[in-house]
């Protein structure tokens, strides 16, 4: 048995690619696109976070709390988390040095923002394939919106961490630079785990998604049948065309959009 | 359903707020320091179109979101921007941010990271002067803001509702407003009808009041008529104004009378909010 990642994504339409705010992260690598998972290397851990519109730099906090979990495979989550938030201010002051290099020094109406931080949700997963290679088990946590669908059997068998399209909503739980009442964190991190077996997937994403999946879902659509379809990085038009005319039809909200597959084979 | 538009760069919405700026607003009204109505009501409307600009900055400019409109009535009726901006109607939110009349130093009280609050300096813009002098042309200027919203909607069809916000100590000297403001409120984009909001500086004393649902309350003849001419709330606004703790019913208003109306712009939704957990 073998797992394998692809990730797709799409910024907001009438956005710039570099204005893109989600974040994914897989395996060690982060950046990469593909990724297997085998009997002789049998851990995979994954990330897809949601910058917030309303906030300075999301989107590299977004890619800092992703590429902080997937870095280092031992750490618990409040590890990874703590360790993002210990690199912030660095990266700040990193980012406002390269602003007054780039002649472009913060603007007042920057100011507020960057002195308030920046704001993503984070949802996380991780895969074990068990030594007898035909089973495995994984473990997913979240804070906010950004959900896990696990398909097995043609079925959806979980959806986490919510399950309804109408639970989305423009105020979902954020980890924040700032946080440092880990209660607080604890309050809104959700978490589960479960059992996979050959031919089973797993899908995270992004509000947008989701909402359009348990919509779907809702109407016995099966929308991991449609999501299929994107199995290769080769066919990322597919992809793009696909959420263009969701768009259109106004199924799909316009907003970045990530979606990330692991599928067991 | 109604006001459920994407406000994007791609679909924007525009505000027009309507600021009184007759003779009467030199009167002072009450409160722990005494100021004048002009004062009170541009220093709101600096703190709007900062809210909002702030509500729509990125790291590589202020988006696009929001087309603003900001009409003065006195004198005369007109581009009430002082500065770079003078004399012009519709503007992008982008090139309001760049072009304050200026920037002044002001200071607020930050958490000092040890339970207290210390001093901070932050630049504050300023777009608009406080102005008293002339009648109060309020039919003229809704009239004037009624023009602006329908040259918007005929561009932008399938806007979220533009919001027109008037900002008065209510005595109108050419005549009765009721008709003009139901002309702006008549206003369709296919999202709905267009919103328009009033905020009551007054010196007739009373409680204050932010998004009621009766006029029962309201101190004068004034008060009351500019309750008659606000919109309903949509619903997701109500269900906003209840995250601020304010009561909401079927009935809940677009008025505000001698409070804050700066909340109106969390109102608008153009993305995912930067709230902390709680």
């Amino acid at each position: 048995m073998r797992g394998d990642a692809y990730v797709h994504w799409c910024q907001k339409l009438g956005a710039e690619p570099s204005e893109y705010e989600d974040a994914y992260s897989v395996g060690a690598a982060g950046d990469a696109e593909l990724w297997s998972f085998t009997a002789d290397s049998p851990r995979l851990r994954v990330a897809v976070a949601d910058g917030a519109t309303e906030s300075m730099l999301s989107g590299r906090w977004a890619q800092t709390l992703v590429q902080s979990y997937t870095a280092d495979p031992d750490s618990p989550l409040g590890t990874c988390i703590d360790r993002a938030l210990d690199a912030w201010p660095q990266l700040l002051q990193a980012y406002t040095a390269e602003r007054e290099g780039d002649g472009r020094p913060i603007a007042w109406y920057e100011q507020p923002g960057l002195d308030r931080g920046a704001h993503a949700t984070l949802l996380v997963a991780e895969f074990h394939l068990a030594p007898d290679g035909h089973s495995g088990v994984w473990v997913a946590e979240a804070i906010g919106d950004s959900c896990l669908f696990h398909i097995s059997g043609d079925q959806l068998q979980s959806a986490f961490p919510l399950s309804g399209a109408e639970q989305f909503d423009s105020s979902p739980a954020l980890v924040h630079t700032g946080l440092r009442d880990k209660d607080l964190l604890d309050k809104h991190r959700r978490r589960t785990s479960g059992a996979f077996a050959a031919g089973d997937e797993f899908f995270l994403c992004t509000d947008a998604l989701a909402a359009w999946f348990l919509a779907q879902d809702e109407l016995h659509a099966r929308p991991w049948v449609e999501w299929s379809h994107f199995s290769s990085g080769k066919r990322r038009g597919v992809f793009d065309e696909w959420i263009a005319t969701e768009r259109f039809s106004g199924r799909l909200h316009n907003d970045d959009v990530t979606l990330l597959r692991v599928r067991i084979a | 359903m109604p006001y459920t538009a994407e406000i994007s760069r791609a679909n924007p919405t525009c505000f027009v707020f309507i600021v009184d700026q007759s003779g009467s607003m030199n009167d002072q009204i009450g409160g722990e320091v005494a100021q004048r109505k002009a004062q009170v009501v541009s220093d709101a409307m600096n703190r709007l179109l900062y809210e909002l600009t702030l509500k729509c900055a990125k790291e590589e400019g202020v988006r696009d979101y929001f087309h603003v409109a900001v009409t003065g009535y006195g004198h005369s009726v007109g581009s009430a921007y002082a500065g770079a901006l003078a004399g012009r109607d519709m503007v992008p939110l982008s090139e309001i941010a760049n072009s304050p009349a200026r920037l002044e130093e002001r200071t607020k009280k930050v958490p000092d990271g040890a339970g207290g609050l210390v001093e901070q300096a932050v630049k504050f813009p300023v777009w608009l002067d406080p102005v008293a002098n002339g009648g109060t042309p309020m039919t003229e200027a809704l009239g004037k803001a009624q023009r602006l919203v329908s040259e918007w909607i005929e561009q932008h069809p399938a806007c979220f509702p533009p919001v027109v916000l008037h900002l008065t100590d209510g005595e109108s000297t050419d005549g009765d407003p009721s008709q003009a403001a139901q002309s702006i409120m008549s206003l369709l984009s296919t999202d709905g009808n267009a919103l328009l909001f009033n905020l009551h500086v007054s010196s007739a004393g009373g409680t204050p009041a932010t998004f009621p649902d009766t006029d029962a309350r309201l101190p004068d003849q004034f008060s009351r008529l500019l309750f008659s001419i606000s919109s309903s709330l949509p619903e997701h606004m109500k269900a906003y104004a209840r995250g601020q703790e304010i009561v909401t019913s079927e009935g809940t208003r677009g008025f505000v009378y001698n409070a804050d109306v700066s909340s109106i712009v969390q109102f608008l939704d153009i993305g995912t909010r930067a709230s902390d957990l709680r």
